[in-house]
């Protein structure tokens, strides 16, 4: 177990879920593939990204509370967060790469996957920050939506 | 350690919570002393501060005033990163409810706050694993060691939080109601493992309780009201009887069926 793997975790088994944020980086992805344009398709995905982390950090107040008390730093916060992103971009682009050869017969170039995944990090980053900076004890005296077991 | 062997020390601690124009006093005045190897129970009712105390205990929140002093070191010059640090070496702590990650499984939770405190290079995840499963089995869970907190019961969820706070051996537990969700057997089992966690690594436990079946084995009981932290009367015995009889059920004729 390290710290790729639990955000890989997350993404594919945690909730809320993260489907909506990767079909955005799938179909941005199609999108610059099939020669949109580049800004206003980036801007959307950052959008996208930059809801679902405020989204995602909101519902998970308790267990990042719960992982800073355990002694999670608040970088690594930050890092687990934007590692989330990643994986959500990356298991966003594959299927968009394939949309795009599908739809248009080209190959969306690499720089242009790395753009997107770009974009989905610097959207996420200040939500992100901002939870890292959350008080611990607030956060864990907040009650469960819902009992674990 | 401090000078006088005490683990924690608490001299005329003073919490204050500022809602607006208005303020809360949720502590005042605690003194109070803990020593390695030592049990101390605290019982209050809910709203009393009980979660404040054990918050400020677990270097989970600052005092308002006052001096708290944890293995002879004063917390209060200590920066963000030092009292991480410090809480991360001395203390485990037991959530009220639980916090048990969902995408994990037990073994995986209990082995979380290694991983978080950097403290397992390779050769180790191995032997923190082992260790993991070993403290689950000794808490009746080797069957479940695998499963998510989603498929485990409310009191199995509380003895993987147990197990999690004692994974990295820590000289302090704070656990806030540890033993809510626990049935005998169960209760049984965690005590025997705090009883030796207290014999062979001179924990000391600071637990919030309201459980009467805990309070037998604990060191020391105080009470705290309003804020204010006192002694608890004298009004139950230290400890259970160490040989209990089990009822035996009365063995009784069988009625007779008219032929």
């Amino acid at each position: 177990m390290n710290l790729a793997r639990l955000a890989l975790r997350t993404v594919l088994f945690g909730r809320p879920r993260a489907w909506l944020a990767m079909l955005a980086a799938a179909l941005v992805t199609a999108a610059l593939g099939c020669g949109a344009d580049r800004v206003p398709a980036l801007a959307i995905l950052a959008c996208v990204m930059a809801a679902h982390t405020v989204v995602q950090t909101l519902a998970r107040r308790r267990e990042l509370a719960s992982l800073r008390a355990l002694g999670m730093r608040r970088t690594v916060l930050v890092l687990m967060l934007e590692l989330e992103i990643l994986w959500i971009t990356c298991l966003g682009a594959l299927p968009g790469v394939g949309a795009a050869l599908l739809v248009s017969g080209t190959m969306p170039a690499l720089h242009e996957a790395a753009e997107v995944m770009g974009a989905g990090l610097l959207a996420a980053l200040v939500p992100a920050i901002r939870a890292a900076l959350g008080d611990v004890a607030q956060g864990l005296a907040l009650l469960p939506a819902r009992q674990e077991g | 350690m401090g000078k006088d062997g005490a683990l924690l020390r608490l001299a005329d601690i003073h919490k204050t919570y500022h809602h607006g124009l208005s303020s809360i006093h949720a502590l005042s005045g605690i003194d109070m002393q803990v020593d390695a190897g030592e049990m101390v129970a605290i019982c209050a009712p809910s709203g009393h501060g009980k979660t404040t105390l054990l918050n400020l205990i677990g270097l989970l929140e600052p005092a308002t005033a006052g001096c708290m002093t944890l293995d002879g070191i004063d917390v209060a010059t200590l920066g963000e990163r030092e009292r991480l640090a410090l809480r991360t070496r001395l203390i485990g702590p037991v959530f009220q409810c639980f916090r048990l990650l969902p995408v994990l499984s037990a073994r995986d939770n209990v082995v979380l706050p290694l991983l978080l405190q950097r403290r397992l290079a390779r050769p180790q995840a191995a032997e923190a694993r082992a260790y993991a499963t070993e403290l689950l089995a000794r808490l009746g869970l080797a069957a479940q060691v695998h499963q998510h907190p989603a498929r485990l019961d409310p009191g199995q969820c509380q003895r993987v939080a147990i197990a999690r706070a004692l994974v990295t051996r820590p000289r302090l537990v704070v656990a806030d109601e540890p033993t809510s969700r626990l049935d005998g057997s169960a209760l049984r089992m965690v005590l025997e493992l705090f009883a030796a966690c207290q014999r062979e690594q001179g924990t000391a436990f600071v637990i919030s309780t309201r459980d009467q079946r805990q309070l037998y084995r604990a060191s020391r009981t105080l009470q705290l009201s309003d804020g204010r932290l006192g002694q608890r009367p004298a009004d139950t015995p230290r400890r259970l009887p160490r040989h209990v009889p089990p009822p035996t059920p009365q063995a009784s004729p069988a009625p007779r069926v008219p032929a």
